[in-house]
């Protein structure tokens, strides 16, 4: 009871702590943040978690840039705890124009610039360089939380591993297709997982014939279930990144619809922003 | 009773059913929809797309299916399409998974009784 306590009082002071240097770094006046030093990122994943930190921080509009030695490589317009602007080597990162601005497209299109970045002009320090103009809007505008969930690849696998983890022992089978070509499969049942690398081959050509389709292009995560025979069910789904195309008897798939629902849903307590 | 009455009655027959739709896969088109609050046309188009290009991923696996469920972070789409007439089909977006039983029963029988009527 005493430890239980002393971890209670200890997380508090911890966000308390946390707090109190966010209202602390909000209310410092704009001078000063140009000021500091800046925050080195060795890596790409350190360089994310800068520039979420300083999104999610950022209401009024900021300009900042990431530097290399003395070169800045890349500017950026930050407001409303949104990356609103990202310009590379004097660029901007754009959207394709046949895609829909979407927030999952915009970030997925920033997180592949900046790693693109990161990989070629090694460590690289954030900073703040002065304010934005107050009146500035862009409809290719993402937030922290998107840019973190499209620069962590991990992220989405474990996300659709954690999916799978919950449904494999019911399942009578399963393709998994990592975005970087990794394959995976389970096949206790060799006719079915047959049909399964059939489907998985006819979403992936789908997919590529599809490609410049607006609205179906998006990277949102989606749960496609319908039935294969009298008692499986297929079920696709597809997150930007991944695919995994799996088999399931029919009495399972609601279930398997809601356990996806609770770990890809938007009010779901996983994915809350 | 219309059309537009019987989807007004699937929809608010099922908790969390925020909309039912009653299209044309050939033509993409919904002819006539239900709905609990405003939606854009873009919506529908988007839905209608979504279960073409399921049910064709759905006949090559298996024919005769008249089921695609498809569930997005926000929705669970229910998509169930007529046996007699292959291209006409009901859209129904509910809030959860669990809803889909329901809305299935409801929608085959609508399209039945719409097929005898024919």
């Amino acid at each position: 009871m005493y430890a239980s306590s002393n971890a209670h009082k200890s997380g508090h002071s911890e966000v308390a702590h946390r707090l109190r240097g966010v209202i602390e770094r909000l209310t410092t006046p704009r001078e000063a943040l140009c000021e500091e030093s800046g925050l080195a990122a060795p890596g790409f994943k350190e360089l994310i978690e800068c520039l979420v930190r300083e999104i999610d921080e950022t209401v009024l509009p900021r300009r900042l840039a990431l530097f290399s030695g003395d070169d800045a490589v890349a500017t950026m317009v930050v407001s409303n705890r949104r990356l609103l602007e990202l310009d590379i080597d004097g660029r901007k990162v754009g959207m394709d124009a046949n895609k829909d601005a979407s927030p999952e497209t915009v970030a997925c299109a920033y997180a592949h610039a900046l790693k693109t970045l990161s990989a070629r002009s090694g460590p690289l320090v954030l900073r703040m360089v002065g304010r934005a103009p107050q009146a500035l809007t862009s409809s290719e505008a993402c937030s922290a939380r998107h840019l973190a969930e499209f620069s962590e690849t991990p992220y989405l696998k474990n996300r659709l591993r954690t999916f799978l983890k919950q449904f494999h022992t019911a399942s009578h089978g399963w393709i998994f297709r990592a975005g970087d070509g990794d394959v995976v499969g389970h096949d206790p049942d060799e006719e079915i997982f047959k049909s399964l690398t059939a489907l998985e081959q006819k979403v992936r050509s789908q997919a590529d014939s599809r490609k410049g389709f607006r609205q179906l292009d998006r990277p949102t995560p989606l749960c496609v279930a319908f039935s294969i025979s009298d008692n499986i069910q297929a079920m696709v789904v597809s997150d930007g990144n991944d695919l995994l195309v799996a088999a399931l008897s029919h009495s399972d798939m609601t279930r398997a619809l809601q356990q996806w629902s609770a770990i890809y849903g938007r009010h779901s307590p996983d994915t809350a922003a | 009773m219309s059309l537009s009455d019987r989807l007004d009655e699937l929809r608010q027959g099922v908790p969390g059913c925020t909309l039912v739709s009653f299209g044309e896969l050939s033509s993409g088109l919904a002819l006539r929809t239900s709905a609990s609050k405003p939606y854009k046309h873009e919506y529908l188009e988007e839905i209608l797309q979504q279960a073409s290009v399921n049910f064709s991923l759905s006949d090559f696996m298996a024919s005769e299916n008249d089921l695609v469920v498809v569930a997005t972070p926000d929705e669970v789409r229910i998509f169930v399409r007529s046996s007699a007439e292959n291209t006409d089909i009901i859209c129904c977006v509910c809030k959860n998974a669990s809803e889909v039983p329901q809305v299935v029963h409801s929608a085959r029988q609508l399209l039945t009784e719409m097929s005898r009527a024919a």
